[in-house]
């Protein structure tokens, strides 16, 4: 059959003319599943308030020990950026980094359904020998509150093997969207338990970035970032971002890490990096997702002049990181379901539609249950402050801003 | 000032009046004679520089030789993002830019001879690159952070401009004038007491002169605090967390005992390749340059290399000793170094910071210190007097709201109010 094509390249070649994202599921998709998703007002970070509010929240999404209890939790930050780098005066955790609170509260209630251990994992932009507590100590961030709010804490900087000496190939069911499989660090296998804690706000290739963006930073920057290739023998950083590789297709990934699937594919950003994280979600299903929209900011992933400093007020939980990311964009007052060219995909496709049809969870937020106040009673509108951005300088997020990891 | 030798017209003289400088550093030639003539009359000092010729001359015509606090240091750098022939950035190995600076040199020298004046003579380079105002103004910061003096020295533009009475020129020279006025009055500053809880232990001579140099300046360049320790059976290390001893040879048996006893009692010892292994038990630390062995309460580590690299020395330190002891962070500032200073007492400390890149323009900064204070207020070149610094808690410590820096700022901190 020389005229057949795969599923996978027609899937490929839909999205690359732009007539992927039908509104409802295609015959191409898998079944998209929804869980619900619960939304609690938080005005703030103190642990009088955040903690009672978390606790009310996985109550009502069915309550943590079923999830937890005696297990590996591996809670997935999303320190992007440099650690010393803020908007205006604010800690990184009241704008683009989620909460310590935040997380020292989940870890708590975690620890108090009874997980057996409780690891933190990123990829830190710091040198192999660096140990991960002093990135965080270099944010003005102390590892003793997570070290105090559970009894068996781990730090792992997932740039690097470490002890398992070589990285873990996580395979995309279906095939995959731009690469078959991912190498990543072991303790994002080895965890019974994965979840995805990040800030909702603007991201200037993707269009929103949410705890699914936030799996982008599963892939090692030994392997997949700019300096792939050069880090783990020399112990020294060469770039924190994976711009070459992963955005621009320019070389292929490193340290044995399997090439991507069509080299012929676009060697654009807004084509690639939503396949690449709704590949991962698919290959590292995510257990629990926590949006913290207490404070955030709005312009951009990582601070710059165009980024407003914002304070939604809201959490939002969920045990599908799709339908939670859905959820949280609609709260965004942006059209999660929204085609590439519209608000807020402008330049790129819908991760969450891609994640959808690879059968990760339903991107449709009129079909997920939402427990607490409605969207709508908690919507920050994010949308009005990209259009008053785009406005005054023509370079919002959806227009061609400096791409961020 | 390095008063130019082009400069033969005693009328140029006028320049410094209102200015703080009092004595003229000549490279003698016959044609100053009338400037030398007046400028004498004008109370002014002289003094002569330039090779042994030079110098020579100048004392036959009448002009003093170098003080004995004059240091006419060779090494001495035009301060700043360090440049290539092409005129781009260098980078150093972790892509950060490389920053010329001479605030470990002056560290250094005030540790060696604290009674002295530490004079540098550093020159601006030279065309095609251009001196803007804000280089001297960084020049002169980052000589006077650490309580040295800079014998200011002006490039040809500069100086072709101000025989002009060009205004530009003459306004420039108005605000270097300022600028070196502004250190003058805070020399009080640099009697204060370095902060920081990491000691480098040298005799910073011979073959240790350069290396160990080398690591006082890529510490500054991490803004790790450090502390300089003669090489000495009398050294006092009370108050330190971690030592760096890296000389060649042995230390002599006095000085080695009471390194040991450091580590021993809970400090952490960073040694060179030659130290012996035997005293420590193995901690199986997987670290490329360095065997970590428990020794007491506390860890030496001892370099695998027999001629360790300064910036892995530097980093290596920081990252055994942790960030915990770090004694301010800083943030939104991109390539700076930093100072912290304090009374002997402690109700009073000073944060400097020489900033020689910003991200973007109007960056506010934030300086992070581990400390209480009741209140604060920041120095800033061309500012009339000190701005009020809003405080605000974090993480145990107090984060400082600072403007943006673009050269220079010193802030004060109180512990009690005043």
């Amino acid at each position: 059959m020389p005229n057949a094509i795969s599923r996978r390249e027609l899937l490929a070649s839909i999205g690359a003319s732009g007539l992927l994202l039908p509104r409802t599921a295609s015959a191409f998709t898998v079944s998209a599943p929804v869980a619900p998703v619960v939304i609690a007002r938080c005005k703030t970070y103190e642990p009088s308030e955040l903690t009672p509010v978390l606790d009310g929240m996985f109550d009502k999404l069915g309550g943590l020990g079923k999830l937890v209890q005696g297990k590996t939790v591996a809670i997935k930050l999303n320190f992007n950026g440099g650690p010393t780098v803020r908007l205006g005066h604010l800690p990184l955790g009241d704008t683009h980094w989620p909460n310590p609170n935040l997380l020292a509260a989940a870890m708590h209630l975690m620890a108090r359904a009874g997980a057996r251990r409780i690891r933190l994992v990123e990829g830190a932009a710091a040198p192999r020998t660096d140990p991960f507590e002093e990135h965080m100590l270099d944010a003005n961030w102390d590892p003793q509150q997570f070290l105090r709010a559970a009894p068996r804490v781990e730090f792992e900087n997932t740039n690097y093997t470490n002890a398992a000496k070589k990285f873990t190939r996580l395979s995309v069911p279906h095939g995959g969207l731009l690469f078959p499989a991912y190498d990543v660090n072991h303790s994002y296998a080895d965890c019974d338990v994965f979840v995805s804690i990040a800030k909702y706000k603007d991201h200037p290739t993707t269009g929103v970035s949410t705890v699914m963006k936030n799996l982008f930073g599963l892939t090692p920057l030994t392997a997949y970032g700019n300096g792939a290739g050069k880090w783990e023998d020399n112990d020294l950083v060469y770039g924190n971002d994976r711009i070459q590789i992963m955005h621009r297709g320019s070389r292929q990934p490193s340290m044995g890490a399997l090439p991507e699937i069509d080299p012929k594919s676009p060697r654009d950003d807004g084509y690639r990096v939503p396949r690449a994280i709704a590949d991962l979600t698919a290959a590292r299903p995510v257990h629990l997702a926590i949006m913290d929209g207490v404070k955030t900011m709005a312009g951009a992933q990582t601070p710059d002049p165009r980024c407003t400093p914002i304070e939604p007020g809201v959490l939002i939980i969920g045990t599908n990181v799709v339908n939670t990311a859905a959820v949280a964009i609609a709260a965004m007052n942006y059209d999660p379901r929204a085609p590439k060219g519209t608000v807020p995909f402008e330049r790129c496709d819908n991760k969450l539609l891609l994640a959808e049809q690879l059968g990760v969870g339903s991107a449709d937020p009129a079909a997920i249950e939402v427990i607490g106040p409605s969207i709508r009673e908690v919507m920050f509108d994010f949308r009005a402050l990209r259009e008053k951005r785009r406005a005054q300088q023509g370079n919002g997020p959806g227009g061609r801003g400096r791409p961020q990891n | 000032m390095r008063w130019p030798s082009a400069w033969v017209d005693p009328a140029l003289l006028g320049l410094l009046e209102g200015t703080p400088f009092n004595c003229l550093a000549m490279e003698w030639n016959a044609a100053l004679a009338p400037v030398a003539t007046k400028a004498r009359a004008a109370g002014l000092g002289l003094v002569a520089i330039g090779n042994d010729a030079a110098r020579s001359a100048g004392a036959g015509a009448g002009l003093a030789a170098p003080a004995e606090s004059l240091l006419l240091a060779s090494d001495s750098v035009w301060p700043g993002i360090a440049a290539q022939e092409n005129g781009a950035e260098l980078s150093g190995p972790t892509a950060n830019p490389w920053i010329d600076s001479n605030g470990w040199l002056l560290r250094l020298a005030k540790a060696r001879s604290p009674r002295k004046t530490v004079w540098l003579l550093f020159e601006p380079p030279a065309a095609p690159r251009v001196v803007t105002l804000e280089n001297y103004q960084r020049a002169i910061a980052d000589t006077g952070a650490w309580g040295g003096r800079w014998v200011v020295s002006l490039d040809s533009d500069l100086r072709g401009g101000l025989a002009r009475g060009d205004a530009k020129a003459l306004a420039s020279w108005k605000a270097i004038a300022a600028a070196v006025r502004f250190f003058d009055q805070r020399r009080a500053w640099s009697a204060l007491e370095p902060l920081g809880v990491v000691g480098v232990v040298s005799d910073f001579k011979g073959g240790n002169e350069a290396a160990t140099g080398e690591i006082l300046n890529l510490l500054g360049r991490r803004n790790l605090a450090y502390r300089i320790l003669e090489a000495s059976p009398t050294v006092s290390l009370a108050g330190f967390r971690a030592l760096i001893y890296v000389d060649q040879g042995a230390p002599a048996p006095l000085l080695r005992r009471k390194l040991t006893a450091f580590a021993e009692q809970g400090g952490l010892l960073m040694a060179g390749a030659k130290w012996d292994r035997a005293a420590g038990k193995p901690t199986g630390m997987d670290h490329p340059r360095v065997d970590v062995l428990q020794l007491g309460k506390g860890r030496i580590a001892i370099s695998k290399a027999s001629e360790p690299d300064p910036f892995m020395i530097a980093r290596d330190v920081h990252m055994l000793l942790g960030r915990t002891y770090d004694v301010a962070r800083f943030f939104n500032l991109s390539a700076f170094l930093s100072y912290c200073a304090a009374t002997p007492d402690g109700t009073e400390e000073v944060v400097q910071i020489v900033s020689f890149a910003i991200r973007f323009a109007n960056d506010v900064a934030t300086a992070w210190v581990p400390g209480k204070y009741a209140s604060a207020r920041q120095w800033s070149l061309g500012a009339e007097g000190p701005a009020p610094i809003e405080m605000v808690s974090e993480n145990g410590g107090t984060s400082l709201l600072l403007p943006p820096v673009p050269i220079y700022a010193g802030v004060e901190l109180f512990r009690k109010a005043g």
